[in-house]
């Protein structure tokens, strides 16, 4: 699920929603630039508004003034209201108070990021455009524009490492004119918002268990009255698409009683193919996976094993992709087998599902193997009670408790233990901090539980379940790989003996539960169950759908088989590839072999010598030729004896099997996990499909809520979701039962 | 306040998108407050004594032009025509901030009912002039 705010989520379980927005780019477009750039205040007219620039913005919307050959006489434009009138105003963008003849006019754009580098800028300035400026940037880098001559003028200079861009104008097409900006656009390229846009939608998929290459589909239906996407037109935009060209998908949502816009990246696609006729012209873009059809036949068995993290960055480093996300966690998952030979995107899938893992591509475009389970988690502490356990925190078993003299903590009626006189703890306890709070509740060093998980993911919540002292705040902390990642701090409003806190973590490795204060003056920290929730914020109830739910049973499964495959080296030479060439010397050929095989030799005519092995894998061999003629080649080799063991969960006394088949797992343990992993998704067996109102904040993988009559807090994955978009949002659902 | 020649040759259109049409200017603003002002001066020669509301100094490029500006200068056309010739030049429409500009129909008639009331007023005037009686000059008459 994507963050969105408070009021996103509220108004958009409302019977009544707000007006939605779709912003669609092509080219190199600085999406975050875009959404997070802000105007500092200037010199800018009394009805100028610079705060809507990097939106959707027309600049057809122009109050009449007396400056140089500006107003037409046509009664397009408008009256301007009066400043002493306080009325509202057209948003007519960015005027400049004072003509740029009479005073230089500058344009301060902070973009709110760290220091970045941005390639282009595209600026819409109406047809009475600047003819010469400058672009400054933070570090002093000046780009001059002189005689520009364009009414949406743009650039691919780059400006580098820069946190805000300064425009400086300094001459207009009409001279004694005001400055206006309609809009700017951090890249070039082309933008297309609601007024363009007929319908859209947004189709994912992706499995949760690794069982397909994930699939996001998007097409969008834009107008073409103008003709502008004629494919004859040669000023048509269909001739700036290429296929491959990347396209960013936006959905916005106005949030209620605000007048802007929050946008939510719909994803980053890549376009596959248009078409167009005298109304519309449709657009088709897919994921990264489709352009990763390229087979990997790099597979090499390894004695010592590698780890699939080793594996999966060779794969995408012979696939060109250079930006990706692996959970750190692979790089202590090994695999002695070769990867098959089979598709890049196949050979990622298999590496996932292996490592139990789910293979998506991000919203920003970049493939994802993120793990797809709950992870064990072990805690530490900065100092516990000699009877405190901590590591029983993890489990949802009773505990009991010791009781002491801290303030107002032990009962009377009888329900608490007497501590043994040497401090262990003959019976289950939790966790006790070894600080006791002072007079106002605060400690003198805070008791800190750390909980380190075995895989980074995200999380949607957390439930505490404290014993009779309650603190009275604390502060939770989240890491990945040692950098922190989220902070939130705990009043004492939300804490009870049960407390479940709901917040968005984001991934994650290690949390640290800092407790500040406790409820009642010198006590302990007592908590005794600590556990996350992978189950996002949201329930989809019977108003967010909008066709009755279609409830699907799938076929029983007896049992789920994962079968261990071993490498045994084979005595057995034989010959690989067999045939006649006409070679000549120096030549260099690669030759692919079906099944994984090692310890090539070269024979030409029957004879060592004549050519050599350069390069080999367990299905390729290549062959530097050291002859010019005819030859009959011969590579000899070895096939590996591939030896099975299996893995078994049963599930059911009927039912169909399951043949789980991973070329790539080679050791039982890992076997044993995966089966059990998809023994957990075979499970339930249920499935449902249903129309809804739309929701582009979540994903495909999102585990929600699900309203059910029979099933209360049912719980279900997406793993198909579509949004589409027609001047509003709706959409269709496909989500797993989680759970009998 | 001096006379300057109206503009009746307003057009505004657009050719394959582009704005092809004349322009309103500072200059063209001043001129029609201007030779209202110059009419009814010119009038109140010969008619009854009125007054016209003001729309103030001249305007340049720097400054703004509002819908009841534009109104005024419209009223006045209609005051100086009721105190004077009571001749027919269409009704005009009513500007409001935020609302449509005029567009060159609007500026054709306004200016083109400038120009005949100043032919016609001019005329007027100089002919009550041509034609002064003087009785008995040539005696014997």
């Amino acid at each position: 699920m994507q963050k969105v705010s408070k009021a996103y989520k509220e108004s958009m379980k409302s019977s009544l929603r707000e007006r939605a927005y779709i912003m669609i780019s092509f080219g190199l477009v600085n999406q975050e630039a875009q959404a997070k750039a802000t105007v500092d205040n200037g010199s800018y007219a009394y009805y100028s508004n610079k705060d809507n620039i990097f939106g959707e913005h027309i600049d057809d919307t122009v109050y009449a003034t007396l400056e140089e050959e500006f107003t037409k006489v046509d009664g397009s434009m408008f009256f301007l209201p009066r400043a002493t009138e306080g009325g509202r105003y057209y948003d007519t963008g960015i005027v400049s108070d004072k003509l740029v003849s009479e005073a230089r006019c500058e344009v301060v754009i902070s973009l709110n990021t760290i220091a970045t580098d941005f390639k282009g800028l595209t600026i819409n300035f109406g047809e009475n455009y600047s003819v010469d400026f400058d672009i400054v940037g933070s570090t002093g880098q000046t780009i001059e524009f002189r005689g520009n001559t364009k009414s949406k003028w743009s650039t691919e200079e780059v400006l580098e490492n820069t946190t805000y861009i300064k425009l400086v104008f300094y001459k207009m097409k009409n001279p004694q004119s005001r400055l206006r900006i309609y809009s700017i656009m951090f890249g070039y390229g082309l933008v297309y918002h609601n007024d363009s846009v007929m319908s859209s939608a947004l189709d994912s998929y992706v499995s949760p268990i690794g069982a397909d290459v994930p699939q996001f589909d998007f097409s969008v239906t834009l107008k073409n009255y103008d003709h502008y996407f004629n494919v004859d037109n040669p000023n048509s935009a269909i001739n700036y698409l290429e296929t491959g060209q990347e396209m960013d998908i936006m959905y916005g949502y106005q949030t209620p009683g605000s007048d802007t816009i929050e946008w939510i990246q719909g994803n980053h696609l890549w376009c596959s193919e248009w078409e167009s006729d005298d109304n519309t012209a449709t657009i088709r873009c897919q994921d990264i996976f489709r352009n990763m059809d390229g087979e990997y036949v790099k597979g090499l068995y390894s004695a010592a094993g590698k780890s699939y993290y080793a594996l999966a960055e060779e794969i995408l480093k012979d696939a060109g992709i250079s930006e990706y996300y692996i959970d750190p966690r692979l790089k202590k998952l090994y695999s002695n087998n070769p990867i098959p030979r089979v598709k890049y995107k196949e050979a990622l899938q298999i590496i996932a599902n292996a490592c139990r893992c789910v293979l998506t591509q991000s919203r920003d475009g970049k493939v994802q193997i993120k793990s797809n389970f709950m992870p064990s988690a072990s805690i530490a502490t900065n100092g516990e009670e000699t009877y405190s356990n901590a590591a029983n925190v993890l489990t949802d078993t009773p505990k009991v408790e010791y009781a002491t003299l801290a303030g107002n903590y032990t009962p009377t009626d009888g329900t608490m233990f007497f501590l043994p006189r040497n401090g262990k703890a003959a019976l289950t306890t939790g966790y006790v901090s070894k600080e006791i709070s002072g007079e106002n509740g605060t400690f003198t060093k805070n008791p800190i539980v750390t909980i380190t998980m075995e895989a980074i993911r995200a999380y949607y919540g957390l439930k505490l379940v404290f014993g009779t002292a309650l603190p009275a705040a604390f502060t939770i902390r989240t890491y990945k790989g040692g950098e922190p990642v989220n902070e939130y701090p705990v009043e004492k409003d939300e804490i009870n003996t049960t407390s479940i806190i709901l917040r968005d973590f984001d991934d994650f490795d290690v949390m640290k539960i800092e407790f500040t204060k406790t409820a009642e003056p010198y006590n302990r920290i007592v908590l005794n169950y600590f556990s996350l929730s992978d189950v996002v914020d949201f329930t989809m109830n019977r108003r967010d759908m909008t066709s009755s739910p279609k409830a699907i049973k799938q076929e029983l499964i007896k049992e789920v088989i994962v079968p261990c495959y071993a490498y045994q080296e084979n005595n057995r030479e034989e010959n690989l590839v067999y045939e006649d060439i006409d070679v000549v010397a120096g030549e260099v050929e690669t030759y692919y072999i079906q099944d994984p095989s090692y310890g090539y030799k070269v024979k030409l005519d029957e004879v060592e010598g004549k050519a050599s092995v350069v390069a080999w894998g367990n299905y390729f061999v290549t062959i530097k030729f050291n002859v010019t003629g005819s030859f009959k080649l011969e590579v000899q080799g070895y096939r590996y004896k591939i030896v099975e063991k299996y893995a078994t969960v049963s599930l059911n006394a009927r039912g169909k099997t399951v043949k789980w088949k991973n070329p790539l797992i080679s050791n039982i343990t890992m076997a044993n996990e995966l089966a059990a992993w998809l023994a957990e998704y075979y499970t339930a067996g249920i499935e449902y499909e249903y129309d809804t109102r739309g929701n582009p904040e979540l994903d495909a993988t999102d585990i929600v809520y699900q309203e059910n009559e029979f099933h209360d807090g049912m719980r279900v994955n997406i793993y198909r979701h579509t949004v589409n978009f027609k001047q509003a949002f709706s959409g269709r659902v496909t989500a797993r039962r989680i759970g009998g | 306040m001096s006379w300057s020649t109206p503009k009746t040759d307003w057009h505004g259109e657009t050719v394959d998108g582009v704005y092809t049409g004349d322009r309103f200017n500072a200059v063209d603003f001043n001129r029609i407050k201007n030779n209202l002002e110059y009419l009814r001066e010119l009038a109140i020669k010969m008619y009854d004594e009125f007054a016209i509301q003001s729309v103030g100094s001249d305007k340049t490029v720097k400054d703004y032009f509002y819908a009841d500006e534009i109104n005024t200068l419209e009223a006045n056309l209609v005051t100086i025509n009721a105190n004077s010739l009571k001749r027919s030049y269409g009704t005009a429409p009513t500007y409001a901030a935020n609302g449509n500009t005029m567009d060159f129909k609007e500026l054709n008639r306004l200016e083109g009912a400038i120009l005949d009331l100043y032919d016609r007023l001019t005329n007027e005037s100089e002919g009550r002039r041509i034609f002064t009686w003087n009785f008995g000059m040539k005696g014997g008459l």
